[in-house]
């Protein structure tokens, strides 16, 4: 590399080190004591004690960040075993994972349990978790890309132009792909539009992240607005559909959903994860970030767009759930810090943990009514949301 | 490292140039100061060295090869610059942010030389003992020491950086620069610094680089050669009085500003 990872060879062989023309002998004495230590120990390889010594602190904090995904993970699963056991044919935790592994081995013990934890309860925890996970780090991501902590694909109205991009699909048979892409398809090419909303206001010199979400929640507004005008000339079937993407539920999940919804969210989590060192790149400022070699611009974009196809896979099938992106990766931020190869796959496994922890809540809270999964996350995002406005002032975000 | 800029002319768009027809050549190891007034173009003029912007008019060679024909991750390897200020809208720590000044040597998993450089960086500024803390705890004087620890860290043979000790105090003024001449000398490093210390710079730099209106390169040459009375009464409008030092060098003692423009 460069010529400091050569330079200790030269100190070490006892040749006198490499002097600039520049340098003087009148020079050569002025440097004080400290600064030649201090440089001395800079070209010398560390010693083996004090590399320990420091790493074992790194190493520390390293640690608890995986137990904190790990943590997440199994709180998500123990969720989703409580998930599988509740509704109207009550099963037990450990029944709903037994039927679950007596399904995937073939040896199927109680055909009813089999029915009612697997055909009709898992598909709405995987779809759930899917969700989960990708809108937290559809959150995430945006937030780091827009140096803005408000910024989730619900507050900047990507969410929404989904939606309508899915109602014109369903209501019209207007698309813009054919075949079993064209619910998707529409919903991520109306995505598109706040994305490019965003990305103008994100040029804006002296825009304040609030700026952003200001406008994002207008654009918000007029996509709902828009959703609810082309009711009008649907038929009851299709309204149906629409009234369920209004406030967003894991309630009429399927295994069909899965067929795309699964690919298309593991796609945009593995992209993202895949940037999150460059995403930390970026954290150091746009400017610095391009004398390291990353091209802030070229990044945002491709964020964006990855985020706005994954939000659109995901909305088209459970609608509006707002806030996951919000309150996954600021709690996730909270415990373990910014560092984007963490918060990202933290993000996965609180995201998705928090969403199956609304959804049983919704789901048990007041039973047997059901308060839909959205809801909850609005009672839950709504209150932090506010505090992250009025914390703003701090200039703490971290 | 060989640097030489060749009629650079740059602006914004507006109807005057922020730099007219800049000719610069630095093509050895050592300690360049720029100095000038506010918004002459110093950090403009760095800038388009280090692909920030784009140079329109004019050339920038580094090391033969025209810096329009090198990607941002090539002159990474070849640049590393020190902002003057930081984003800390999420905030890493410490030991995350100077990592990420290894960006262009770092594979997906942080090696051992990453650790032990990012170690040795944070030792030689001084800053030991905050590597876990959180970027947005520190005080604008640790943010700056931060930075340069990024900007050491990058390995490259040349380093650039705007007001490098301007939050810092008297000690670590002094400090920072005689430790980047030292680098210098010691590892082959070309140190290009925009500095508003007149007496730092005329006490450590190898040459100074003076800028004046209107975005003009008025003068380069050792410091003892460069820095005058004249030059100062001209360049920032200020009376002072020079003397000199045992080993020759001069210093500034200012008297009071005789113009505002």
């Amino acid at each position: 590399m460069g010529h400091l990872s050569r330079a200790p060879s030269l100190w070490w062989s006892g040749r006198p080190p490499q002097k600039s023309d520049n340098m003087t002998d009148e020079q050569e004495i002025a440097s004080s004591s400290i600064v030649a230590e201090n440089v001395k120990h800079w070209i010398t390889p560390i010693e083996e004690v004090e590399y320990e010594k420091s790493m074992s602190v790194v190493r520390h904090s390293t640690l608890k960040k995986y137990l904190f995904i790990l943590g997440a993970a199994v709180v998500c699963v123990i969720v989703a075993g409580l998930s599988l056991g509740n509704g109207t044919y009550p099963i037990s935790f450990q029944d709903a994972y037994m039927t679950l592994w007596y399904h995937i081995i073939g040896d199927i013990q109680d055909p009813i349990d089999d029915i009612v934890v697997v055909r009709d309860r898992l598909p709405s925890i995987l779809v759930g978790i899917l969700a989960g996970s990708g809108l937290a780090i559809a959150g995430a991501a945006m937030q780091s890309i827009l140096k803005n902590p408000l910024a989730e694909p619900y507050t900047t109205g990507v969410s929404s132009g989904a939606i309508f991009g899915a109602s014109v699909s369903i209501v019209f048979g207007f698309n813009l792909f054919g075949g079993d892409y064209a619910l998707i398809g529409n919903a991520f090419i109306f995505s598109l539009i706040p994305v490019f909303f965003i990305l103008m206001i994100s040029r804006l010199k002296n825009a304040s992240p609030t700026t952003m979400i200001m406008g994002g929640i207008a654009i918000m507004y007029i996509f709902n607005a828009m959703t609810t005008v082309i009711r009008l000339w649907s038929d009851p079937d299709s309204l149906q559909e629409l009234y369920r993407w209004e406030v967003g539920t894991l309630a009429y999940s399927s295994w069909d959903n899965l067929i795309l919804m699964f690919p298309a969210t593991v796609f945009g989590i593995v992209v993202i994860w895949l940037l999150s060192k460059q995403l930390n790149v970026l954290a150091t400022g746009d400017e610095n970030a391009r004398t390291l070699g990353v091209d802030a611009d070229r990044l945002r974009i491709i964020v964006l767009v990855v985020v706005a196809f994954m939000t659109a896979a995901i909305v088209s099938y459970v609608g509006l759930i707002g806030f996951v992106g919000l309150v996954a990766p600021h709690v996730v931020r909270m415990v373990i810090g910014a560092d984007n190869r963490f918060l990202i796959p933290a993000s996965i496994s609180f995201g998705a943990a928090i969403l199956l922890l609304a959804d049983l809540v919704g789901k048990t809270i007041i039973a047997p009514a059901t308060i839909q999964v959205g809801v909850v996350m609005a009672f839950l995002g709504g209150p932090m949301f506010i505090w992250l406005i009025i914390r703003k002032n701090t200039k703490v975000w971290g | 490292m060989h640097v030489e800029v060749k009629n650079l002319n740059f602006g914004f768009g507006g109807p005057k140039n922020v730099l007219n027809d800049i000719n610069l050549e630095i093509d050895k190891p050592g300690l360049y100061c720029i100095i000038g007034p506010n918004g002459v173009g110093k950090s403009t003029l760095v800038r388009c060295l280090n692909k920030i912007y784009k140079v329109p008019s004019g050339t920038v060679f580094v090391n033969g090869t025209d810096i329009n024909d090198i990607s941002i991750k090539d002159n990474a390897k070849n640049m590393s610059y020190v902002p003057v200020g930081g984003d800390d809208t999420f905030a890493l720590t410490v030991i995350d942010t100077i990592l990420v000044g290894r960006h262009t040597q770092q594979k997906w998993k942080t090696s051992r030389e990453d650790m032990e450089i990012t170690f040795k960086a944070l030792k030689l500024m001084g800053i030991e003992d905050l590597g876990m803390k959180r970027y947005n705890e520190l005080s604008a004087g640790q943010h700056q020491k931060v930075a340069i620890a990024r900007g050491l860290v990058q390995e490259t043979e040349f380093i650039i950086l705007d007001e490098p000790t301007a939050n810092l105090d008297v000690r670590y003024q002094v400090y920072v620069t005689e430790l980047l001449k030292e680098l210098s000398r010691q590892t082959g490093l070309t140190v290009l610094m925009i500095s508003h210390d007149l007496n730092i710079t005329a006490h450590y730099a190898d040459e100074v680089i003076v800028m004046a209106h209107p975005g003009v390169i008025l003068a380069k040459g050792k410091p003892e050669d460069v820095i005058s009375e004249e030059m100062i009464k001209e360049v920032y409008g200020v009376d002072c009085e020079m003397i000199h030092d045992s080993a020759g060098k001069p210093h500034i003692i200012l008297g009071s500003a005789l113009r505002i423009d």
